[in-house]
């Protein structure tokens, strides 16, 4: 394809860009003097935390930045159109969908729900005037390289009628139906579960090399890039501070940033194995399901959500439970919290079956973390409210004793006594998850069940909160319960891995030998997806 | 930079919305309205020396100041020759209480079965969304209509029957809410703590819908002042001497060709006050919508 | 599909059944029919003898499956005050209000609709802020003065109009925009904001990157998903006409159902209310069921599900 652009060319060239957003009480440079050259065939990396101003280039590049942005460059060209001096009719007609296609973080979201798949495909040639079967025939050839099972027969069903992972595939071969030489793509795998990431990566490498188009892979992941950029550029703050090689960039990091951002990623960590401690939590032969009836008069459907699970977790360990969504371990972390009973098995505690074990008796035991620093918090509540609350159900110590108990674990967790009277709106998302953990302190539990505590924020907000847990964890003898999808997370904190897939347990062990020989066809593919530096 | 030693970003949520309250049109048009007419409602009889029942045949149909009249009755007088200012100030007291305690009836109704569909979900929600279906499917002037008759028209009743039929919104928007607030992990951190549904209800659930049931309560406080008016004009709400809006309109209804001023007043302050509440609702969904928030 | 029908029609049947029984309760409760139906100078024999004539001395389950029969099989029971069968009040009154109603529904259409979409297009301009101020407006009236002050103008003072009754379709045409006017809105704002929320969906950020933009953006990709749940609020808009007719056909002095409904409470005439209530529940229930229908087919989400 796009065999009118010869090699000397670049296939989009951007001088100087500076783009400014109307903020309130003044503007925003979101990207401020960047410069970059895109040759056919090549994958351009952008990494930058959110905020860096990696979308707004592409953005920019597509015509498409919000209403009010202000543009400046020297030059800024794509498949040797000036974007500069175009209206927007005509990026509109020459630019979008054409010289450069997009796809978006959200598949789930970015097709409309209301027209078939088919519709949407083939509008992207109909409305530029082409035939139907003209582009019929285009989109079906392309369903097919994109490896959608059965194009022909899927062709008028809808949206909703297909998994995440297929509606990318379906997203990149919208973008490519009018043979664009450009696609940028904007975290198109951030949103998918890790087996699905590497599938989309690779397809996206597969159709660079067969239609000779230019990618622009914007991630927040250095992983990601590793192996499917050729070059790549470090954004923060606006400004682009290191560009490189992809293999030099990552071995001889220049800047500052980008090597905290590179040593960020967490790496193997050999901690010495765990006392045999007592057996904190018991669990055999647990099972877990739903009932629910899509509607009045269909059959009462069964979800299994976790099914015949044993475990035990010793005083002083870290455990992790590993898997994608869907695969159950949230749902055991709900049990074990006392949220819902199970089905079928036994759940003991410290000794005693869950069911007997008084609900403020298992809060002394065991205190929850979870994922969303934004949403685990009361808005309506200052820190101090929110994290003397359990004293506060419990009816435990004078108010003089629980607030001098508050400045003591926010002290532990690191958080300034002047945020004491904040609400949470006013803080960052790194220093809600160390409320978060305050409060889950504040009861002196034994065990921690941190339901991904680190994958809601940045990538260096991740390092800083999981080397807290790793410190408080040494000095409180913590035993910690993780659940996450994060196997860089796995490598740095948990003593013992248990991998679980449809609500079953597919593999367990320590986590030093099953990263290194894994014996299950579905754990190899966990720990593949996952690109290692 | 390091997380722990950065500043804070800005007030605390009420505070903030305090001051963008202070600086919202509607919100400061809408409610100095409001209270003016409050101030009316309480300080009638200071405001006139006339009282709103005392008929004078003789003084029948006398103009407005502006139509003619002279500034002994300054709104003119009625068919019965009562002063109309008089019974337009005194309306007022029927308006505004008309409006809170059929707003608060609903309120308190719409509130409680809302949070109990939203926090418990399943049947108790399928039960209360099934009442909800059958409320809407009321046709309610009709059956407010029957109810005033049957009970006999008097403000308390009218104030009753408006408030026991106007409490949709009120559960919608708080079940919409609670259930939201609900799957929130400050939720389930509370319930894993041990803490019993009423100390989550009241601690967790209710702060964060509040700010929403200020805003239906701002709309149904319009709406009731509306339903109370058009009950009194179809001749089953608040029963006449009383100088109900609506019914005023209802006794000028007869001289809309002649005196047409017998309309016109009492509708335009009725207009005044309804559009005045109404722009403090809207303006209070502009300061506590999440988006306004970030 | 078929499933999700059958669950409305479920719902609908249920919702009717629980008004009916909620419609003869209250009157058969708060008001003693016989005494009502005798007049004020009726002897105790004589309303006792009403009583036994019309069933009112049986057991209240008897007589209300009795009247539910009845009901069904078009005896509506019969008009204390204009001793008539109340169907035959019902069909001779009713094409008028469903009239007045249609019409009113299509002002409302024709007026919201596009407004709500021009405010949307440009938000926070000139257009949109006016567009709001009529929102604003036409919530705070109150429909009786509004309908008097249309008269006061456009038929008084400038004699366009005629005043009142029922004869000719021109004299629906007021009327028809008073009441319309009230549905604005509600319909008028859910357009506005399902608009400017479908716009800021990725698939229309995606449509965008396609390169769809203006008037072609608009009516391809953005009208389907944003005029959903307008849908279904303009059905429900349309079942509360026959109740916001009431107050219009009083002003305007229309022989409608509303009209009917007005005289019958105010003398306490039980069958006509009774029946009345439950007609105007049901014709909002259908209204509603439809709405659900037309929604189904044309979301796929709920066609194919």
């Amino acid at each position: 394809m796009n065999e009118q652009t010869n090699a000397s060319q670049p296939t989009a060239e951007i001088e100087n860009l500076t783009v400014s957003l109307p903020v309130p009480g003044g503007t925003l440079e979101a990207v401020k003097g960047l410069s970059l050259s895109l040759s056919p065939r090549e994958t351009l990396g952008i990494v930058g935390e959110s905020g860096s101003g990696k979308s707004m280039t592409a953005l920019a590049l597509m015509g498409l930045l919000p209403p009010g942005a202000r543009v400046e460059a020297d030059r800024m060209q794509v498949g040797g159109a000036d974007i500069l001096t175009m209206s927007d009719r005509q990026l509109s007609a020459d630019i979008r969908g054409h010289k450069a296609a997009m796809i978006f973080q959200e598949p789930m979201t970015s097709l409309n729900p209301v027209y078939s798949i088919g519709r949407q495909l083939t509008e992207a040639m109909t409305m530029h005037g082409q035939r139907y079967d003209t582009a019929r025939t285009r989109a079906l050839e392309l369903l097919h390289a994109v490896g959608l099972p059965d194009p022909e027969e899927r062709f008028s069903q809808y949206p909703h009628q297909f998994s995440g992972g297929q509606r990318q595939r379906i997203l990149i071969a919208m973008a490519l139906m009018n043979s664009p030489g450009l696609l940028i793509a904007d975290e198109p795998t951030t949103a998918l579960d890790v087996t699905i990431q590497a599938q989309i990566l690779d397809l996206l490498k597969e159709m660079r090399e067969k239609l000779g188009i230019a990618v622009i892979l914007i991630t927040h992941d250095f992983g990601v890039l590793s192996h499917h950029a050729d070059r790549v550029m470090v954004m923060l703050k606006g400004e682009v501070i290191e560009t490189g090689r992809t293999e030099a960039v990552l071995r001889k990091p220049q800047h500052e940033y980008t090597r905290r951002l590179i040593d960020s990623l967490p790496k193997a960590h050999s901690r010495p194995p765990p006392p045999d401690g007592t057996a904190l939590i018991e669990v055999e032969q647990v099972s877990q399901s739903y009932k629910f009836r899509r509607g009045l008069f269909s059959p009462i459907r069964t979800i299994e959500a976790v099914k015949d699970v044993s475990f035990t977790l010793s005083e002083g360990e870290t455990l992790a439970f590993v898997g994608e969504s869907g695969s159950g371990k949230s749902t055991l972390a709900r049990m074990l919290l006392g949220l819902e009973a199970p089905k079928a098995g036994r759940i003991r505690l410290d000794g005693t079956d869950i069911a007997s074990v008084p609900d403020k008796v298992r809060a002394h035991l065991l205190q929850p973390i979870f994922q969303d620093p934004y949403g685990s918090l009361n808005p309506r509540m200052s820190v101090s409210q929110i994290i003397r609350r359990p004293l506060d159900i419990h009816e435990i110590g004078t108010r003089a004793e629980r607030a001098e108990r508050t400045r003591a674990v926010m002290e532990q967790t690191g958080l300034s006594p002047r945020f004491f009277h904040a609400f949470p709106s006013q803080m960052s998302g790194g220093q809600r998850q160390r409320v978060a953990i305050a409060r889950a302190l504040i009861l002196n539990p034994r065990i921690i069940v941190c339901d991904e505590p680190t994958s809601a924020l940045d990538v260096s907000i991740q390092a800083q909160i999981l080397t807290l847990l790793e410190g408080l964890r040494g000095r409180l003898n913590l035993t910690l319960l993780l659940i996450t999808h994060d196997l860089g997370v796995v490598r740095q904190m948990a003593d013992r891995v248990i991998v679980m897939q449809d609500g079953q347990v597919v593999e367990a062990g320590m986590t030093a030998e099953l990263f290194a020989a894994p014996t299950q066809d579905y754990t190899r593919t966990l720990l593949a997806s996952v690109s290692a530096l | 930079m390091s997380a722990v030693d950065l500043d804070l970003e800005g007030e605390p949520p009420l505070r903030a919305t305090l001051r963008r309250m202070r600086h919202h049109k509607g919100i400061v048009f809408g409610g100095v309205v409001v209270v003016i007419f409050m101030l009316l409602a309480v300080f009638a009889p200071l405001l006139t020396p006339y009282d709103y029942a005392t008929q004078n045949i003789a003084n029948r149909m006398v103009p407005p100041v502006w139509a003619g009249g002279n500034w002994t009755h300054p709104f003119g007088t009625d068919h019965l020759g009562r002063d109309y200012l008089a019974r337009l100030l005194y309306g007022t007291r029927i308006s505004v209480i008309v409006g809170v305690g059929a707003s608060t009836i609903g309120c308190c109704i719409g509130v409680t079965l809302g949070l109990a569909a939203g926090y418990w979900g399943g049947r108790v929600d399928r039960f209360v969304s099934f009442l909800l279906a059958c409320q809407l499917a009321m046709p309610t002037i009709l059956l407010a209509m029957a109810l005033v008759f049957i009970i006999g028209p008097s403000t308390l009743v009218v104030i009753c029957v408006v408030g026991v039929l106007h409490w949709n919104l009120f559960l919608v928007v708080t079940r919409a809410a609670t259930m939201r607030v609900r799957e929130m992990e400050f939720v389930q951190a509370s319930r894993a703590l041990g803490a019993s549904p009423m100390p989550i209800i009241t601690h967790d659930v209710l702060p964060n819908v509040t700010s929403h049931i200020i805003v239906i309560y701002t709309f149904e406080f319009g709406k009731a002042i509306l339903a109370e008016a058009t009950l009194s004009f179809l001749g089953v709400g608040v029963p006449a001497p009383a100088p109900s809006w609506g019914l005023m309109i209802a006794e000028g209804r007869n001289a809309l060709f002649f005196q047409p001023w017998l309309v016109i007043i009492p509708g335009a302050a009725l207009f005044l006050l309804v559009i005045a509440v109404n722009l403090m609702g809207d303006g209070l969904r502009d300061v506590t919508a999440p988006e306004a928030r970030q | 599909m078929l499933e999700y029908i059958l669950r409305r029609c479920g719902l609908a049947l249920s919702v009717g059944f629980t008004i009916s029984l909620v419609a003869f309760l209250l009157l058969n409760f708060a008001t003693d029919p016989a005494v009502t139906m005798a007049g004020e100078e009726a002897t105790t024999e004589e309303i006792e003898r009403l009583r036994a004539l019309y069933g009112f001395d049986r057991p209240l389950y008897l007589q209300y499956y009795n009247w539910l029969v009845s009901f069904f099989r078009g005896d509506f029971g019969e008009s204390v005050h204009w001793r008539l069968p109340v169907a035959e009040l019902v069909a001779r009154h009713f094409p008028v209000t469903l009239l007045l109603a249609g019409m009113s529904l299509t002002v409302t259409i024709l007026v919201a609709i596009p407004l709500g979409v021009l405010a949307a297009m440009n938000p926070n301009t000139l257009i949109d802020r006016i567009a709001l101020s009529i929102a604003v407006a036409a919530q705070a009236i109150p429909n009786f003065w509004l309908g008097m002050m249309a008269i006061l103008l456009l038929a008084v003072t400038w004699p366009i109009f005629p005043v009142s009754g029922n004869n000719t379709i021109w004299h629906f045409i007021l009327p028809a925009f008073v009441l319309g006017l009230s549905s604005v809105p509600a319909i008028m704002r859910l357009t506005r904001t399902g608009l400017l929320e479908v716009m800021g969906t990725d698939y229309i950020r995606a449509a965008r990157a396609k390169g769809y933009r203006g008037g072609a953006l608009l009516f391809r990709h953005a009208m389907r998903n944003a005029l959903l749940p307008v849908v279904s609020v303009l059905a429900v808009q349309f079942g509360e006409k026959l109740g916001g007719a009431i107050v219009t056909e009083t002003v305007f002095a229309i022989n409608g159902i509303g009209r009917l409904a007005v005289q019958s409470v105010l003398i306490g005439d039980v069958p006509v209310v009774q029946s009345l209530l439950f007609l105007f529940a049901m014709f909002f229930v259908f209204a509603n069921l439809l709405a659900d229908l037309l929604n189904a087919w044309l979301d796929p989400r709920i066609r194919l599900a």
